[in-house]
């Protein structure tokens, strides 16, 4: 059996064990975006098997197109999600609709991205489709590692907590997103259709397996216990955060009052 | 070669970052109470801010005489350092209990961001501007906050484990 059968059915196999520990720890409910983006990629890959045996290069090949379109809208989707999710202990501070402004933000720096991928070299012996194929295969993989960049540098700032779940799904992805970066820019250095460059491809296809593997285990694993917080702890926080309120009102008049007296000068 | 070399030492700095934040995230979620407190930063102390620091909440100085006092950007750091550890004792409460008021903890996860973000404008327009009015006026925002919640603490304390007030004053 090639090794790119193998890789897919493996693939396939890993995708249907996650999405059933998806269901069973009932983290579908907190990440939607995420179950339904491997719910696709199990329809997908099992789609393209039958599709390819099936179904002229030609015709195979606007399915394939398609389907890339389906996967990176699903993908923005999972970085919204997890962007959103991320965010959940400050939700309160922030406006309702907040979650508008983060797909926004994340957009936007998709359409920076576009450009900056357009400046690296494509391989050569590209077709005009290739071309657009691979900048958006290109795109989505910066993207991916940019939007990971930036939540971990404003976590790590703002001293923002990760559930262990959502690190899980991050990690995988965040892995994932390097390993088709790193493919992507060696790509871009290769002639496609040669041996090279299709090794790179099931090199990509391996660390896709890996992440799956690995949210596999961690799903499988159970999440650690709660640590012992005793009422004296509980009093400590009520203490901590009891006067917050009054102390930002006495805050802000402090802030009126300069501006007041700005106002007289 | 150089664009190549670029690229390749820019993904292996993109990994070894988020392997490394990767690390602490998970550090932080298995911590302990007991580290958390012992996290708390004392090589800068906000007593100089107020008579009764620790005692009780509130500024005693205008938001001059608290930027001279607070040495600028050598206690903003540390009021950056210990808000976040107060964000990490939330977190800590919201994932170990379900007793604690939902309420609380986001006031004290608002309070202790609102620190930090003030402590980060002030130290970005210090890095142009120097000590101007809106430094100090962010500065001053950040240390009355932070009075209140450390006098809060030993409040706690000495309600509940006294023993620790003589080593909690002394580290702050």
């Amino acid at each position: 059996m090639a090794p790119d059968t193998i890789l897919s059915y493996c693939g396939m196999a890993a995708e249907a064990g996650l999405i059933l520990l998806l269901i069973k720890t009932r983290v579908f409910r907190l990440l939607a975006a995420f179950f339904i983006y491997v719910c696709w990629s199990l329809i997908n890959d099992l789609a393209s098997i039958f599709f390819l045996q099936s179904l002229p290069v030609a015709t195979y090949f606007k399915i394939y197109e398609i389907g890339m379109v389906v996967d990176s809208t699903l993908m923005f989707a999972v970085l919204v999600e997890l962007g959103w999710s991320v965010l959940r202990p400050i939700r309160g501070s922030l406006p309702r609709h907040a979650w508008i402004g983060l797909a926004i933000l994340i957009a936007l720096a998709g359409l920076l991205v576009w450009p900056l991928a357009k400046l690296t070299p494509l391989p050569a012996n590209l077709t005009y489709q290739g071309r657009d194929f691979f900048l958006l295969q290109q795109t989505f993989a910066i993207l991916r590692v940019v939007v990971f960049l930036a939540m971990a540098g404003c976590s790590q700032l703002l001293s923002i907590g990760w559930r262990n779940r959502e690190l899980q799904v991050a990690t995988g992805l965040g892995f994932f997103s390097l390993a088709s970066l790193a493919v992507a820019i060696a790509h871009t250095h290769q002639l496609p259709g040669t041996p090279q460059y299709h090794r790179l491809d099931e090199l990509a296809s391996l660390g896709y397996l890996g992440s799956l593997t690995y949210w596999v285990v961690s799903f499988t694993t159970k999440e650690a216990e709660r640590q012992k917080f005793s009422p004296q702890m509980e009093n400590f926080l009520l203490l901590i955060g009891g006067t917050a309120k009054a102390n930002r009102v006495a805050l802000m008049d402090i802030q009126v009052t300069k501006t007041r007296r700005k106002d007289h000068r | 070669m150089i664009l190549t070399l670029l690229q390749i030492a820019s993904v292996l700095g993109i990994t070894l970052y988020l392997g490394h934040w990767r690390n602490r995230v998970r550090r932080r979620n298995t911590q302990s109470w007991d580290a958390l407190l012992g996290r708390l930063r004392p090589d800068w102390s906000a007593r100089e801010l107020s008579n009764d620091f620790l005692w009780k909440e509130g500024v005693s100085a205008t938001p001059e005489e608290a930027w001279k006092r607070m040495e600028g950007p050598r206690g903003l750091m540390v009021m950056f350092k210990n808000a976040g550890v107060m964000l990490e004792m939330a977190d800590f409460a919201a994932k170990n209990s379900e007793n604690v008021d939902r309420v609380i903890l986001e006031t004290l996860r608002s309070d202790a961001m609102h620190i930090r973000m003030c402590v980060l404008m002030a130290l970005g327009q210090y890095a142009f501007t120097q000590a101007s009015e809106g430094v100090r006026v962010n500065a001053y925002r950040a240390a009355s906050m932070y009075t209140g919640m450390a006098a809060r603490m030993t409040r706690l304390l000495q309600e509940h484990a006294a023993v620790m007030v003589p080593d909690f004053v002394a580290a702050m």
